[in-house]
């Protein structure tokens, strides 16, 4: 039983996972099993990564733009569209099956015709990062609007209430929750279409500037980028939550009156 | 004379009129008082509680409150449904205060009026808490206080204790009946549960058949209960096993 593990140790097996799995591959590099050339041992790319800091930070700047801008209207977009198609019916059979088939197309081949129509610039890697990120908000906000019990519509309807309050008091906040499991899968592809989109051109971000280590054959700065993109990508999901608890205030209530019930 | 809430051969349908539900449907309850609709599930108990709220309107008949058509017109009937309904995302006493807020009644004000009845809602000390930290009984009767902040006198219960286990059933019970003549609410109460029914009514009304077999339902009987001053003792009485009897009788 897991669930029933102490929380220091539930944080201590995966560490010490990573700790070995770490410790292999230092050793594996450096007595020669794999050649260097091809891949650089785990304090190589400590190494690189600090070397390249400031390099880093000036190309994550740009990448992280685009990324906020591209979720920012990603979540917008993908917001007004759940609204509509839970407003309106025939939007919602018009649309879903659009919507899922649209997912279906990779992003790394249209990223390519994005470039060709949108230039160099920040417009076509922002469209890219939108394309990829409204349609987790938009999933799972529709589905969140979907599952209210229609017996709170029929109450608040007793109440007088309006379409407009039936939408902001109970239908809205009855499904912020699953927003925020849409939105925790929209930022993560938020980075790496942010990524994606610059190895095909641009001036600056960390794409660009993985295109460039890759062709100077650095390979220990290229898994430092790696690191990097990882780790944004972990803050970003970690900045979400954050907000979903302030968001939710009640979620911590019932967390822990699960807990409890638990634990009797 | 008129009752205060009276029903007047109600014709419901599901479907749109596909299926007939039940027929020629006519109930009255006046102030202070508590009526009960026992029928076996299915029978269409909810649909019924549905139309005189003003959900849904009947095939034929009129739902009349103090004289006044309220046939298919929602908010001048509190409705109470099977399940609480609490809103997750509210604190207790915003979740009692919403009938009121939805009004347009502000914040603070709509608080300061809930607050007054926590204590006699036995909901003291909860009012900050959110639906998740309470017990199933003090849920419910949060669902009540949300209920009676309605404002309307007539108050319609779908099956009010069927959630809850036995001994808070019977004291949550105990609680309504005697809140219900305190406030002078007109209540109507369906439930399937024949002991709730006589210990909660001043009369039952039997509903019969099978609307999913093609037998619309209808009142087949109506039972008076002779209610002694003191309802401690009174399920106990000899009045309380004859009423039951009689009410399992028309049942079949």
């Amino acid at each position: 039983m897991i669930g029933t593990w102490p929380k220091a140790r539930r944080w201590a097996v995966p560490l010490a996972t990573l700790a070995v799995f770490l410790t292999v591959w230092e050793v594996a590099v450096r007595a020669g099993w794999v050649p260097n050339f091809l891949l650089p041992s785990p304090s190589q790319v400590v190494l690189a990564f600090v070397r390249d800091a400031p390099l880093l930070a000036s190309h994550a700047v740009t990448t992280l733009l685009e990324a906020a801008l591209g979720l920012t209207i990603g979540v917008v977009v993908g917001f007004v569209f759940a609204v509509l198609m839970d407003r309106f019916e025939v939007l919602y059979l018009a649309l879903n099956p659009l919507i899922t088939v649209s997912q279906t197309i990779p992003t790394v081949a249209i990223a390519p015709l994005l470039v060709l129509w949108f230039g160099y610039g920040l417009a076509p890697k922002v469209l890219l990062i939108v394309l990829t990120t409204f349609f987790p908000v938009t999933v799972s906000l529709v589905s969140g609007f979907r599952s209210v019990d229609p017996d709170v519509i029929d109450l608040m309807r007793t109440m007088n209430a309006t379409d407009a309050q039936i939408f902001l008091r109970a239908k809205l906040p009855l499904a912020m929750e699953q927003f925020f499991s849409g939105l925790r899968i929209s930022a993560t592809y938020a980075i790496v279409g942010a990524v994606i989109a610059e190895w095909l051109g641009g001036f600056s971000g960390l794409g660009v500037y993985m295109t460039r280590l890759r062709k100077s054959f650095s390979y220990d700065s290229m898994f430092a980028v790696i690191i990097l993109i990882s780790t944004l990508s972990l803050a970003l999901m970690k900045g979400i939550d954050i907000m979903s608890g302030v968001c939710m205030p009640w979620k911590r209530a019932e967390r822990k009156t699960n807990h409890e019930d638990h634990v009797a | 004379m008129t009752s205060f809430l009276e029903a007047c051969g109600l014709t419901l349908s599901w479907d749109g009129g596909a299926t007939v539900v039940a027929r020629d449907i006519s109930l009255h309850v006046d102030k202070g008082e508590t009526v009960c609709l026992v029928g076996r599930s299915g029978c269409g108990k909810t649909t019924i509680l549905h139309a005189l709220s003003g959900l849904s309107r009947p095939l034929e008949g009129h739902v009349l409150l103090a004289g006044e058509d309220v046939t298919g017109t929602p908010g001048r009937i509190s409705y109470m449904l099977q399940k609480d309904l609490l809103l997750p995302h509210l604190r207790i006493i915003d979740n009692a205060c919403l009938p009121l807020t939805l009004a347009g009644v502000s914040r603070d004000e709509a608080r300061g009026r809930a607050r007054e009845l926590f204590a006699r809602f036995g909901l003291e000390g909860t009012e900050e808490q959110w639906p998740s930290q309470l017990s199933g009984g003090m849920r419910q009767r949060a669902a009540f206080l949300r209920t009676y902040l309605m404002g309307n006198d007539a108050v319609l219960l779908d099956e009010p204790f069927s959630a809850l286990d036995a001994l808070t059933r019977t004291e949550l019970r105990q609680w309504y009946a005697h809140m219900a003549v305190e406030l002078g609410l007109a209540s109507v109460v369906i439930t399937h549960d024949v002991d709730e029914a006589v210990s909660l009514a001043s009369r039952v009304y039997v509903l019969r058949g099978n609307p999913s077999g093609g037998v619309p339902s209808s009142i087949v009987a109506q039972v008076d209960v002779p209610r002694p001053a003191d309802g401690e003792s009174f399920e106990l009485s000899h009045a309380f096993v004859d009423a039951k009897r009689e009410v399992f009788s028309h049942l079949g």
